[in-house]
This record gives structure tokens, sequence and C-alpha cells, in this order.
């Protein structure tokens, strides 16, 4: 079992717009997510979600507080430390997955472990461990356009993975799947919390994924309005 | 190793394929442009080419246009003839003359050509008469009142062998026809005797002696006499060459110090510009078709650098991918063009040039697309 994790957020603050116009997406957020939970971020439309995710998988600056991992506030880093904190800790699963037209799901896997600078032997063998991970072994010649939806969020889920991250944040990525699909993403997510130690945030509207949640905080107008465990799977 | 670019291009190869049809269309442009300049150059320097001189000693740092007539012909002082002599291994000196008359062929119908004049000598000993000319033709152009004609003249003049015109105030006949010139020269050559010229035009060939064409005794010690005739002549300016050397050394330095030669080059110039912002702009275009699939790589921590290699390397490959399309077609266009007479020369030199200038091109459209990348975003990723 590797070192407990977690990352907080203090007083996080995130406005858009000005004047009448301004939206208030993060409202001094105060929340700490733990290494070995798959936390459920649900809440209405516009109530902050993906602006949590923004503010602390390291994508997008708040306009005020802090967001510390591993003892350092990562938002009073320099662009270039936070593209290595992304790089070295963070795993991001998109409802767009983002895969390349071009590349087969082998090739997913290898690329960006490439441009990380893993040796080609590490970034083949990792990439053959993750496709098994996510069940996808046999469809690894495969290009996006030969696949479904679902296969390719477990590809883009498997990319994601391959770099060992501590943090892996999720936006609405069972969405756009179907129901069968959306169990098998789900389960992933939960599985890389457990197996991997990291710790989950997952933001949606599915219901489906209720079931695979050790924590569920709702969100409403950027402020944390409820937070609860389901203790029969937190020990 | 995986490149992202190279597999980018195959995939979606409609979307590149703008690019590189803008790259080939600019490369062609270019190289045939320079082709027909060279090939200008090549023309026109063929009869010095073809002179059966060992050596030829002209002056140093000839005037510019002088291979094309365009004035400031070369004048060596007749008294220096006498320094060639004292070489011990010179058999024969002959003076050349450089310079043409221009004259007026009219045709049965009416209609009226200007043609220029080459006067050359047909005797045995001749160093004028070109290499390329068969024999026989030496007692026909001996013959007063008849002309040979390079195929291309023939051929813009509708003559064949036998057949008479009016040439200035003389009627002339066609003593024959050669296929040892190529077309695309200046003007329309027609050759006569001296004796012949003189009856057609009282405008002959410059008045001075522009060099003097040597003959060896020994011909295979050329290189050695042309090193000594050197450090012989280099006090008089004078310098000694073989007569192919003196013909490549004059083309397109010479030609580019004209009007024309500019005009064809800032064409040349002005369809890579079109080209590359064309090409940078599509190759921007295939970058931000992918602006997902390049943040989601950006939220996973790759640099903004390292994208702009890829889109880098994406420029290079569709600059690669043209140069090979841009060849085959010049060479289309160089066969199309002998068709008509026009001789446009690629040498090797040439392809090299253009493609290096193409790719050069291509990676520079490459650069001008780089804005794309700072588009790249991965927070507008989340919905």
């Amino acid at each position: 079992m590797s070192e407990q994790v977690s990352i907080t957020a203090n007083d996080v603050r995130k406005t858009f717009g000005l004047g009448e116009a301004e939206v208030i997406a993060l409202d001094d957020l105060n929340v700490t997510l733990h290494s070995g939970e798959m936390t459920l971020v649900k809440g209405p439309s516009g109530s902050g979600k993906s602006t949590m995710i923004a503010a602390l998988g390291g994508l997008q600056k708040p306009d005020a507080g802090r967001v510390t991992f591993d003892g350092r506030n990562i938002w009073s880093l320099s662009q270039r430390q936070i593209d290595a904190f992304r790089r070295e800790q963070c795993g991001f699963v998109f409802q767009s997955v983002g895969l390349f037209a071009s590349l087969t799901a082998y090739q997913q896997i290898v690329l960006p472990l490439q441009y990380m600078g893993f040796d080609a032997k590490t970034s083949a063998k990792r990439a053959e461990e993750m496709l098994d991970e996510v069940g996808l072994q046999p469809r690894r010649d495969a290009r996006p356009a030969q696949m479904s939806g679902g296969e390719n969020q477990r590809v883009a889920i498997a990319r994601m993975l391959a770099k060992n991250p501590r943090l892996i944040f999720a936006d609405e990525p069972t969405s756009a799947l179907d129901s069968a699909n959306g169990q098998i993403v789900a389960d992933l997510l939960h599985r890389s919390a457990k197996l991997h130690d990291a710790v989950v945030m997952c933001v949606t509207h599915d219901d489906r994924l209720l079931g695979h949640a050790d924590r569920v905080i709702e969100l409403e107008d950027g402020a944390l309005m409820k937070d609860s465990r389901d203790a029969a799977k937190v020990e | 190793m995986i490149s992202l670019a190279r597999a980018n291009l195959i995939h979606d190869w409609r979307r590149h394929a703008t690019a590189i049809v803008v790259l080939v269309l600019a490369g062609l442009l270019m190289t045939i442009q320079l082709g027909l300049v060279l090939g200008f150059a090549e023309a026109s320097g063929e009869l010095k080419r073809q002179l059966r001189a060992d050596i030829v000693v002209t002056p140093k740092s000839p005037p510019r246009g002088r291979a094309f007539g365009f004035g400031g012909f070369n004048r060596i002082d007749p008294r220096f003839e006498g320094l060639i002599w004292m070489h011990p291994d010179v058999a024969e000196v002959q003076e050349y003359r450089e310079g043409f008359a221009g004259a007026t062929w009219y045709r049965d119908d009416g209609t009226r050509t200007s043609v220029r004049i080459n006067t050359l000598d047909p005797g045995e000993t001749s160093m004028t008469y070109p290499a390329r000319f068969p024999d026989v033709l030496r007692p026909v152009l001996a013959t007063p009142g008849a002309i040979v004609l390079p195929r291309s003249s023939a051929r813009s003049l509708g003559v064949a062998v036998g057949d008479t015109a009016e040439l200035g105030n003389v009627k002339v006949i066609v003593g024959g026809i050669v296929n040892a010139l190529p077309g695309g020269g200046f003007g329309t050559p027609v050759f006569a005797s001296a004796q012949t010229a003189r009856l057609i035009s009282t405008a002959g060939p410059g008045r001075f002696v522009s060099s003097y064409l040597v003959r060896l005794k020994h011909p295979e010690e050329t290189d050695r006499v042309i090193d000594e005739l050197n450090a012989m002549l280099r006090r008089a300016n004078l310098e000694a060459a073989r007569p192919r050397e003196l013909a490549s050394s004059v083309g397109v330095g010479e030609l580019l110090a004209t009007t024309f030669g500019w005009i064809l080059m800032g064409s040349a110039g002005f369809g890579l510009i079109v080209g590359c912002g064309i090409a940078s702009q599509t190759l921007r275009g295939a970058f931000l078709a992918q602006l997902k699939e390049f943040g989601s790589l950006r939220a996973l921590g790759v640099g903004r650098g390292r994208m702009a290699l890829v889109a880098l390397e994406q420029a290079w490959w569709t600059g690669l991918a043209s140069i090979p399309i841009a060849i085959f077609l010049a060479f289309v266009v160089r066969a199309a063009a002998r068709q008509f007479d026009i001789t446009i020369a690629l040498p090797t030199h040439l392809i090299v040039g253009s493609s290096v200038l193409l790719l050069a091109v291509a990676l520079f459209a490459g650069f001008i697309s780089l804005t794309a990348v700072n588009k790249v975003e991965p927070a507008e990723l989340l919905r």
C-alpha cells in the first residue's frame, strides 16, 4: 500500500464575468479529497463542479484560496511547475475523450508516455498492461472510429492510468455512454482508487454512478451543500 | 517511436492535400522558372560549347549580359595574340568575334520574322564550325546564298530543305536543317558563312575580336597548357579555359543582371510567398481540428513546446510529400516544353536547391501555423 495522499482546497474562489454578469463558480470552497476513495461530485448545471476539477487539477487558476498537495500550494507554482504537477500527479478523463483519430488504442497510450520521456520498452509494457486492465487487449489495433463510445472512454482511462497518477479527475465520463458501458467505466474508476490508491474525483449528473462512490459531495452555487460517505464502503 | 504528425498526415490526407497541392504548385513554378532561365542560358551558350578549339582565351571578368548579347561584348587588344603564340604547345590561334546581325525573313504570304544571322566559318580547319554540325553541311554553307537552320528555326519559319526565302534583300536557299542546337535561346537563329552574311546584312558580327580560339599540338595536354597560359596571361588580364567551362560560366548570374531575369525570379518568389501563406493556413486548420485531442494531452502535462514540435513535424512531412510530386511534374513540363522547342534545364543542383527551398517554405508555413498551439486550452474540455 502506498502512502496516503490528499488534496485540499481552502477558501477557493472563482468567478466569471464582470459586474452584473458576474457568476460565482466557486464560493470559498473548503474540501479535502483522500486517496483510495472515489468521490462523486454532484450538483445542478452551473454549480461549479467542472470549475472545481479545473482548480484542483491545475487546469485553471482560482481567483483566491489555496489548493494544497504534498504540502505545496499548487497555484503558487510557475506554469512550468504546474505542467509538471499535472504530468507527474494527475490523470484526466473528459466526456469528449480526446483521442487522436489517426492512432490505434495502443498508440494512444504509448504517445503521451513517449512525450513524458519514458523509454520505448517501458511505454510499450505499460500500454499492454493498461489495455489488459481496461479489458481492451483484443482491440489494441483499433482506431477511435472503429470502437464504441465506451471502448474509447476505456482507452482514455487506460491512457491516463498508464502514467500512474495519484490524482484522477473525471468530468462526466459516463454521460455519453449506454448503461453497460457506463457501469464498466464507473467500475474502472472505482477500481483505480482502490488498486492504485489514487484520489478519484468524478463529476457527474449520472445517478448510476452512486453505487460506485465512497463519498458524495453536492455543490450548489459554488458552495459545498452536502458531504456524505457510504459507511459500508469506507474502512 | 510513434510519429503523431506522420500518422495524422496519412490518416487525414484529404485535409493535408490542400497544403501539399499549393506547395507542389509553388515549388513547380519556382523550378520551372529557374529551369527556363538555365535552359535559356544552356541554349544561348550552346554554340560556345560546340567550338572546336581546345582552349578559349577571354578577358577576365566578362561584362554583364555578354552571353545573351545584351551589349558589352568582350574585346581583346589584338596585340595580345602574340602572347598566346609564345606558348610552345600552341598549334593555331584564330580570332573569334561574338555577336550577330539582325535581318528580316519575308515569307511568301507577306509575314515577316526577325531572325539573327550567326556567322560560321565552314572551312576544314575552322574552330567555330560547331562540333555537332555534320561535315556535309560545310560545302553547303560555303555556297553563297545558302543558309543552314536549326530545327527550331525551321519550324517557326515553316520551311524545309530546298525552300527559298527572302532574307534581308537577298534570296536565300535553305541548304540544311540541323538538330544540333536546343531551342529556347534568343531569337530565331540562322547560320550563314561570312560571305553570305555580308550579302544579307551590312551589320556583321562585332568589329572587335572578343576572344581567341586556340588549337594545341597535343590536346591531351590541355589542362597543363591552360595553367601555363593563365600564368603567362595574368598580367594582360586574360584567362584561358576550355570552351565548355566558358559556356557554363555564363548563365543564371548574367541573366539575373537583366530586368527579364528579375521578372522571372520575382514571379517565382511571389508564387512561393502565396504557397507559404496558403500552406500555413491549411496546416493551422489541421492543428485546430484536433484542438480537443491536443487539449487532453496538455491536461496530461504534455508541454506546449512538444505540441509545437508536432505542428512543425506535420509541416516537415507535408513539405517532404510535396517534393517528389513537384519534381515529377517538373520533368513532365520539361518533356511537354520540348515539343515546342523550349529548353527547360533541370540539373541536379537545381532540383536539390528547389527541394531544399520547398522544404524551408513548408517549415516556415509550419512556424506561422504555430499560433494555433496557443489555442490549446485543456480547461475548455471541461463541460
